[in-house]
């Protein structure tokens, strides 16, 4: 071994080198790349040994590794290194989520308190993203960033694991399971993923929303595990805590070095801790909910267009163009002459858009009337939408008006989280498929999530080149033609999958959420007509 | 993390994904076959190091020097990266 990779180790995992000898070693890395990936190799391989040593991987474990400290002799690492040795396969294979995402998040936390190269690229755009995010900024109130931070997220874009280092303002994410946390700085978070979090010091709520119970917030000494609905956290540097459940239920933990529970409480409604790691205490003190985070105000913005975006769209022939300023009798008016109207069943607001609320699944809107896409020479479906959550919901479904209405010769919509379903998660999906069915046909995705509570402007239409979905004006997924020729009237629903009931809720897709502008055609659009749609939207009134 | 520690890093970071890219869920399956496989003396250092012991207890431990168990952790490594390789092609 190279006894210069050994003392670089042996620093690395916080040995005694003097100043001289570590800056050899710096400037040995720093030239020779063999010795640098030979460091790498090492420590890649000490990540991935503890990701896999721990069935239950725990957050003190990663802060020792990130923190330079000794581990805790008081774990029995042993004793679950043996285990996950001896353990069966399919024992094994519960470990593998979470090992990936220690493994990860060891990879991912190893380098990031620098401030970026000058001239770096500023944080992803709204519609950029990878597969690793774990969520998206829905608001960032004068937020600034502590220069040393490995991410900072605009308004729109994507979060990924990693940390977040706050200076000042206020952060709201949208994680992918719905929970909606907001960060006050200053403040120190570590995202693990959209299930867990680590928050060093400042102040932090959450709202969790049913089928995310579970969310858990580790602090140094202690952790919350949200139960469903609403808690704020204050952690302060030297590790006291202070907790308040404004709504739902809540789990409060003292942990001891090792990140093991060394008492804990729950409680439900409105009451508040104090959490005192050094001395192992909790105990309930006096509710005073003006000491932490307010709750984040998400009021969906207006849908406020360029005056010319009605003359644009008429101008580019649509066989069909809903504007929801008005309605009559209850079907809102074709601004195309001799088409029909859309019927709103089941009360949806109009507002100049459609608005779906949350608790009444039996909102939408039906053609009065069908329309044949014609599939053979290219159709396009146009619409704003926002949603108010990552949630599976359907904006446009078509299906024959000869059948049931499960049969979908088309549909538009937002995809949400969940593992029953093979569709991207939090995506923009579009379908074409002939002959209409259940299954089958062409599908594509954004490659980006969507961000909950802003407008996308929305086109997915099918040209000679096949199936194509824009986002925001760019062209975010395309699909080959379903070869199927063929086409036939077809009924329309808006804000639900299907206009028959269905006791599963997977299976209406319903919208929680506004649409706005729909427009339908009977050619494909060019691509410089769905740019400038999209950039009708009023100035100052874009996502940032 | 001490300056050291952020300077080191910032000199690694662009060997860092690469290095970890190939790594799947496979690959972390493989490492559990690769650990069983290990002898037992590669075993207990590699126990140790994530026990966190200090390299001089297990020295004194294993009746060698500080070095020599430095020299052990880095075969270990190696003969479960030439393992990984040969389980996960």
């Amino acid at each position: 071994m190279d006894p210069d990779l050994h003392d670089l180790l042996a620093a690395w995992a916080g040995g005694d080198l003097d100043a001289d000898r570590r800056a050899a070693l710096l400037r040995r890395v720093a030239a020779d790349d063999g010795f640098r990936r030979a460091f790498v190799a090492e420590t890649q391989m000490l990540s991935m040994l503890k990701a896999v040593q721990s069935a239950e991987p725990r957050w003190p474990l990663l802060e020792d590794e990130l923190g330079g400290g000794p581990p805790s002799a008081s774990a029995s690492l042993e004793d679950r290194v043996l285990r996950a040795i001896d353990a069966p396969p399919g024992r094994r294979s519960a470990v593998w989520p979470w090992a990936l995402v220690v493994s990860a998040l060891v990879v991912a936390m190893l380098v990031p308190r620098q401030a970026p190269p000058p001239g770096a690229r500023p944080p992803a755009e709204p519609t950029s993203d990878a597969p690793a995010s774990v969520g998206v900024v829905l608001k960032a109130d004068g937020v600034r960033y502590e220069e040393s931070a490995g991410q900072r997220p605009t308004e729109g874009g994507p979060l990924r694991p990693g940390p977040l280092r706050l200076r000042a303002g206020q952060l709201t994410i949208n994680f992918v399971n719905g929970v909606v946390l907001s960060l006050q700085g200053p403040a120190e978070l570590d995202v693990a993923s959209a299930d867990r979090v680590f928050c060093r010091r400042g102040k932090l709520r959450t709202r969790v929303p049913p089928g995310a119970e579970g969310f858990t917030v580790v602090a140094p000494g202690s952790a919350v595990v949200d139960l469903g609905t609403e808690f704020a956290l204050n952690v302060a540097a030297d590790g006291k805590a202070e907790v308040m459940v404004f709504e739902g239920r809540a789990a409060v933990s003292v942990l001891n070095a090792a990140g093991h529970t060394l008492s804990s409480e729950e409680r439900q409604g409105r009451a508040a801790l104090e959490i005192d790691p050094s001395a192992g205490r909790i105990r309930d003190v006096a509710a005073e909910p003006e000491r932490f985070v307010p709750a984040a105000a998400l009021v969906p913005p207006a849908l406020v267009l360029d005056p010319s975006y009605p003359a644009d769209v008429v101008a580019a022939r649509p066989w069909g163009y809903w504007r929801f300023a008005a309605w009559a009798g209850g079907v809102v008016p074709n601004e195309v002459a001799g088409r029909p109207g859309l019927r709103t069943v089941g009360g949806v607001g109009l507002d100049g858009t459609a608005v779906f609320v949350a608790g009444r699944p039996g909102q939408y809107l039906l053609l009065d009337g069908a329309w044949a896409p014609p599939r053979a020479t290219g159709y396009a479906v146009e619409v704003w939408a926002l949603s108010q959550g990552f949630q599976h919901s359907s904006l446009v479904a078509l299906s024959p008006a000869d059948s049931d209405s499960d049969r979908h010769a088309a549909l538009l919509e937002f995809t949400g989280r969940s593992r029953a379903l093979l569709h991207e998660e939090c995506a923009i999906r579009c379908l074409d498929r002939w002959p209409a069915g259940k299954n089958g046909g062409a599908n594509a995705f954004s490659s980006a999530m969507y961000t909950p509570n802003h407008w996308h402007h929305l086109v997915a239409q099918l040209g000679p080149a096949g199936l194509e979905l824009y986002v925001d004006g760019k062209l975010a997924g395309t699909a080959p033609p379903c070869p199927a020729p063929g086409t036939g009237p077809c009924r329309m629903v808006l804000g639900r999958m299907k206009d028959q009931p269905d006791a599963d809720p997977r299976q209406i897709r319903s919208l929680v959420g506004r649409l706005g502008e729909l427009a339908v055609y009977d050619h494909p659009l060019p691509p410089e007509t769905i740019r400038r749609h999209a950039a009708l939207r009023a100035a100052g009134a874009a996502p940032k | 993390m001490d300056g050291f520690r952020e300077e080191l890093a910032r000199a690694v970071e662009a060997d860092l994904e690469p290095a970890a890219a190939p790594y799947r869920t496979e690959t972390i399956e493989a490492l559990l076959h690769c650990i069983e496989r290990l002898p037992d003396k590669l075993k207990r250092v590699v126990r140790a190091g994530l026990g966190g012991d200090k390299s001089a207890d297990l020295a004194d431990e294993l009746g060698t020097s500080v070095g020599a168990v430095y020299n052990l952790h880095y075969r270990a490594n190696k003969l479960l990266r030439t393992c990984l390789q040969k389980e996960i092609g």
